[in-house]
């Protein structure tokens, strides 16, 4: 049985998804198993830093990886070994810079795991390879710029 | 908006050269990427400038937030300019912190008895990644400090096995190792099946020249990524079930690998290799020695999975055992710097099914490429013009040689 419940994303659009899909949200997961207490068919959640197309992506993104297994956490300090990700969040993933980051934040909000890392990834090779100098020239020439995210 | 644990996020996936580059960018940056710029350095010692010996390093960190952070070290000390006393007074001083330890010699006195205390405290017991390699002295390694060891390296040392010490790597590199009980060195051969718990394992890489050890392979069924075994005296291998990724084969005697083993990659250098036993699932095949006589030979047809070959400077005879294998797309020839003449490749040779072609240094090609190939990529080639006799001259002696039609 399906518990559909609402979305409200930052500017006001409102996304209907099932409750089990949008669990692969720690944020959601815990406001619905502590706030409404297992009771939550129909509920509406109101996510204010989360803007309309970057929440459609996101609920995309855990539709596709409903059923994957739970990632296992690890102590944060050590470098991450760089595995290869899926051609479908690779193709996912091929975004504008905005986008990008609009996700990577998103995403370390929402906390959903499995999306911070791919999309973190994914920011670590557009910076792999290239020199101080060559970052900043990426920082400043886009529109949407690297260091006012991260 | 400026999220640094973002950012530290972002640089765990990056490797150390970016890292560094990523402190140049702002001071906030720099703030981020030094923390763990520390956490993945390894502080090295080593043996050409008197700046950095261990006891220097004491005297200028003994504090400071650098060895609070910084849990890899390495002793590079080969021309044993270290002392074994200078190691270990370091060790004791900071091995509480320390979680990966190598060491590339180290200068024991000959006339020097190390206690038992003493090769204790060389290996602090939290360690996960142990590295020793000794040449000209041997160190002593006790069994009963390894117990939280992912990653083992031993050359050259002597392993000192301890009654009910267990230890489980996922790594496991052994060469010219020896064993010793209570201080007495023992000539009986081990098997490390059973001196080391094989549960976690993932990478073995044996060496069992002037080693007293052996490795059997017809033991339980492990699934690992890579096997690599070196100079293994026994002929004949039993029947295993172990799943190997990349199995990777040096040896002076014929190569006869355990019926039944799986495996995907193999590299092989030695004498000759059999055919016939290869699994079907081989994707990749690497013949590593210059000069590989290939065994039954129409056994090859069955390796319908084989996608890449690579030879290094072998006969044309093996090229033309593999003209039939319904999948080889990938072609590597590779003359090597072990062979001082041309090697002569009649392009008749190569399977219809090649489309990449790569030729390395001396070869001469016979014949004209196959236009169908989608790639074909030659290099340190010199390029040399055969006439017709010439031609025939180095035909007829190919023939000869290899006794191959086709």
């Amino acid at each position: 049985m399906s518990n559909m419940i609402y979305l409200q994303s930052s500017d006001g659009d409102i996304f209907e998804t099932d409750a089990q899909i949008a669990k692969c949200s720690g944020t959601i997961r815990f406001m619905l198993e502590d706030c409404y207490m297992g009771e939550y068919e129909g509920v509406l959640i109101p996510l204010p830093n989360v803007n309309s197309a970057i929440l459609r992506k996101v609920l995309k993104w855990a539709d596709h990886h409903k059923d994957d297994p739970v990632p296992i956490e690890d102590d944060g300090h050590s470098v991450k070994q760089v595995s290869v990700f899926s051609s479908w969040d690779a193709e996912f993933l091929e975004v504008d810079q905005g986008t990008l980051f609009g996700l990577v934040q998103a995403a370390n909000y929402l906390d959903i795991q499995g999306l911070l890392d791919v999309t973190c990834k994914t920011v670590a090779n557009k910076i792999s390879g290239k020199t101080a100098d060559d970052i900043r020239n990426t920082l400043t020439t886009n529109q949407n710029k690297f260091q006012d995210f991260i | 908006m400026r999220i640094p644990e973002l950012r530290h996020h972002i640089f765990c996936y990056l490797p150390l050269k970016d890292i560094k580059a990523c402190r140049l960018v702002c001071h906030e940056w720099n703030a981020t990427a030094v923390p763990l710029l520390i956490a993945t350095s390894r502080i090295r010692f080593h043996n050409r400038d008197e700046a950095r010996t261990p006891d220097r390093f004491i005297e200028e960190f003994q504090t400071g937030e650098l060895l609070d952070k910084c849990n890899n070290f390495f002793f590079d000390c080969v021309h044993n300019w270290i002392e074994y006393d200078e190691l270990l007074r370091f060790i004791e001083k900071f091995g509480d912190t320390m979680k990966e330890l190598t060491i590339y010699g180290a200068y024991v006195h000959p006339f020097k008895k190390l206690s038992l205390d003493a090769r204790i405290k060389l290996i602090p017991s939290q360690l996960t990644k142990l590295d020793i390699v000794c040449s000209d002295t041997i160190l002593t390694v006790s069994m009963g400090r390894l117990q939280n060891i992912k990653t083992l390296r031993l050359v050259g040392c002597i392993l000192e096995i301890t009654g009910g010490a267990v230890c489980a790597p996922v790594e496991l590199h052994l060469s010219n190792l020896h064993f010793s009980i209570n201080d007495f060195k023992i000539n009986i051969v081990m098997k490390l099946n059973h001196l080391f718990d094989f549960h976690n394992l993932k990478d073995i890489h044996v060496d069992s020249s002037d080693s007293n050890f052996k490795l059997d392979l017809s033991e339980g069924a492990l699934k690992l990524n890579n096997l690599e075994y070196i100079n293994f005296k026994a002929k004949k291998q039993k029947s295993s079930k172990w799943t190997v990724r990349k199995l990777m084969v040096d040896t002076e005697t014929e190569y006869t690998s355990p019926t039944g083993m799986v495996f995907e990659e193999l590299s092989f250098d030695g004498p000759a290799l059999d055919a016939e036993i290869l699994p079907t699932t081989l994707r990749i095949l690497e013949m590593d020695g210059t000069d590989v006589k290939l065994l039954h030979r129409k056994a090859v047809q069955n390796l319908v999975n084989l996608k890449y070959l690579l030879f290094h400077g072998t006969r044309s005879s093996n090229l033309a055992a593999f003209r039939n294998c319904a999948n080889l797309t990938h072609l590597h020839l590779c003359a090597g710097y072990e062979v001082f003449e041309e090697l002569l490749i009649n392009v008749k040779l190569i399977a219809k099914t090649v489309k990449v072609f790569r030729l390395s240094d001396e070869y001469v090609l016979l014949g004209k490429i196959d236009s169908e190939m989608e790639t074909v990529i030659m290099e340190n080639i010199s390029i040399k013009q055969y006439d017709d006799t010439e031609i025939d001259r180095v035909i007829n002696a190919w023939w000869t040689d290899d006794n191959v039609s086709f």
